[in-house]
């Protein structure tokens, strides 16, 4: 019984949503096990500023972290592709950006759409933290589906977080393999870049922030290192200043 | 007279120059055989906003070929320190703003004073293009000048605000003393912490292609912002794309140093 409770979602409104305003489009992605509801506060700070903002649930989320186990790096490319699509179709600029995985996808994105106006990332998940990680899981993946979260992100500060609160083994294994495909694609990434990250997150290599500002070949690039903030930096820490400084960004473009 | 010649008439101020203004200082710092002629329209569009510029000229610069050669590294430091300590005295935040080899001593400045509002490094010159700059620590005891090379881009030859075109030859001892600041500065930058602006051009010839990303790579600042130019030469402050130079360095000065500017961590 105690395995099907961590196996059970949510408890909090973590569903899509598209909230349209103005001609400009911002188009929002969660990160790894999480839900629209990472990005929901930002969404609706820039949305009440005007801006149409739309923050799809990617395949395998929002469900049971089995389904995730049968996602492909490539379905979540893909949704968040026709998210895009949609936005872009009644929108004259699209800011793209998300959190962690979705940051990663952001990226991604990007290298395949050179008209996006911007790309914002908050704690890129470009690469894991952890070494031990970066082994055990394409090893475990074979032969375990789940693997308990060394770092619980709803834990402490973080309790709004929602999503599944075990690993899904084979999901993380298409994580590291989209990170790969990201990062030797780095330097087709042309667009305007923001990057910001918590100095206490215990998830995304520290290292990340610094090869996106030197790797990347935006015109103009912004590193933000936020001191009290850890993984979910739209959720804890300075969560404002993330938002003020996403807005300032995007003004400024 | 040539175009060159008369360049050169052109190049003949190089006097230093103070601009007073608010409580927000802005140090400008010229580059290797340069002088603050480089930084004068920076150095005005800054001023027309408020800001107190200070451009000093650096030891051994804007004189003779023999006067280059006599001033090393420690001099050009002691140079820079000595305009931002004047500089500090008559503001209250500063922020210390470079070009090419002037970045460097920004670089010099930024780890030694962690009180600094924010630096600006323009065309970071970690690396020359040039390959014989590794000689030069050789060189220098047999050779005092070689005939120079342009391999300069056309815009930094044809500017009235480059002084490096104004030496008939190439100084060597001074080229060293040069290499061995690049040295000290690429170990310099994982020791920053204040606000980073860096500006660098894709179009760049005279120093490597990597300077503007391994700056970027090393620098610690919590805050890091970067501009990539396309067109703009080595001097990318007095080049085609200065306006777009001057306009991001304001906003830079503006949001690290101004009144507007957010309290960042650790205050």
């Amino acid at each position: 019984m105690e395995e099907k409770s961590a196996l059970n979602t949510t408890q909090l409104p973590g569903e899509p949503f598209f909230w349209e305003a103005g001609l400009v489009g911002v188009l929002l992605c969660h990160g790894f096990t999480a839900t629209p509801f990472e990005v929901r506060a930002l969404a609706e700070f820039l949305h009440e500023r005007g801006y149409t903002v739309s923050a799809p649930l990617l395949p395998g989320h929002g469900t049971t972290p089995e389904e995730m186990n049968r996602c492909r790096w490539q379905d979540w490319v893909a949704a968040l592709e026709d998210a895009y699509r949609q936005l872009a179709a009644r929108s004259e600029r699209v800011f793209i950006g998300g959190e962690s995985l979705g940051g990663l996808l952001a990226l991604y994105l990007a290298t395949e759409h050179s008209e996006v106006a911007g790309i914002l990332t908050f704690a890129p998940a470009l690469k894991i933290r952890s070494r031990l990680d970066r082994w055990r899981v394409p090893l475990l993946a074979a032969f375990v589906p789940f693997a308990l979260k060394p770092h619980p992100p709803e834990s402490g500060e973080n309790a709004t977080w929602q999503g599944y609160t075990i690993n899904p083994l084979r999901a993380a294994r298409e994580l590291l393999r989209l990170q790969r495909v990201v990062r030797g694609r780095l330097e087709r990434i042309t667009q305007p870049l923001l990057v910001i990250q918590g100095r206490q997150d215990n998830s995304v290599a520290p290292e990340v922030p610094s090869w996106l500002a030197a790797e990347t070949r935006s015109a103009w690039k912004e590193i933000h290192w936020l001191a009290p903030s850890g993984h979910c930096v739209l959720l804890e820490g300075k969560a404002a200043q993330a938002r003020e400084l996403a807005l300032r960004f995007m003004e400024a473009l | 007279m040539t175009i060159e010649t008369e360049l050169r008439v052109l190049q003949a101020n190089p006097a230093p120059y103070l601009l007073p203004g608010g409580t927000t200082g802005v140090l400008l710092i010229h580059g290797y055989t340069g002088t603050p002629r480089e930084m004068r329209r920076l150095a005005d569009y800054l001023h027309a906003r408020g800001l107190t510029v200070s451009a000093p000229l650096l030891p051994g610069h804007g004189q003779t070929l023999d006067a280059m050669n006599h001033h090393g590294w420690r001099e050009w430091v002691a140079g820079a320190e000595a305009a931002y300590t004047e500089l500090q005295e008559r503001c209250e935040r500063v922020v210390v703003g470079g070009l090419s080899m002037g970045s460097l001593l920004t670089i010099w400045l930024g780890a030694h004073h962690p009180e600094l509002a924010g630096i600006a490094l323009y065309a970071p010159a970690l690396w020359s293009r040039r390959r014989k700059i590794l000689l030069t620590p050789l060189l220098r005891y047999f050779v005092q000048s070689t005939a120079p090379k342009i391999k300069t881009d056309l815009e930094q030859r044809l500017s009235p605000e480059s002084w490096g075109g104004g030496f008939a030859r190439e100084p060597i001892p001074a080229a060293a003393e040069l290499w061995q600041l690049q040295r000290r500065a690429r170990q310099l930058l994982s020791q920053i912490t204040v606000p980073a602006l860096v500006v660098h051009s894709q179009s760049d010839q005279t120093i490597q292609a990597r300077c503007g990303p391994e700056t970027l790579r090393r620098l610690q600042s919590s805050d890091i912002e970067a501009l990539r130019l396309e067109r703009s030469g080595h001097l990318v402050t007095a080049g085609s794309e200065w306006e777009k130079v001057a306009a991001i360095s304001y906003r830079f000065v503006e949001r690290y140093a101004g009144g507007k500017a957010k309290r960042r961590e650790g205050e």
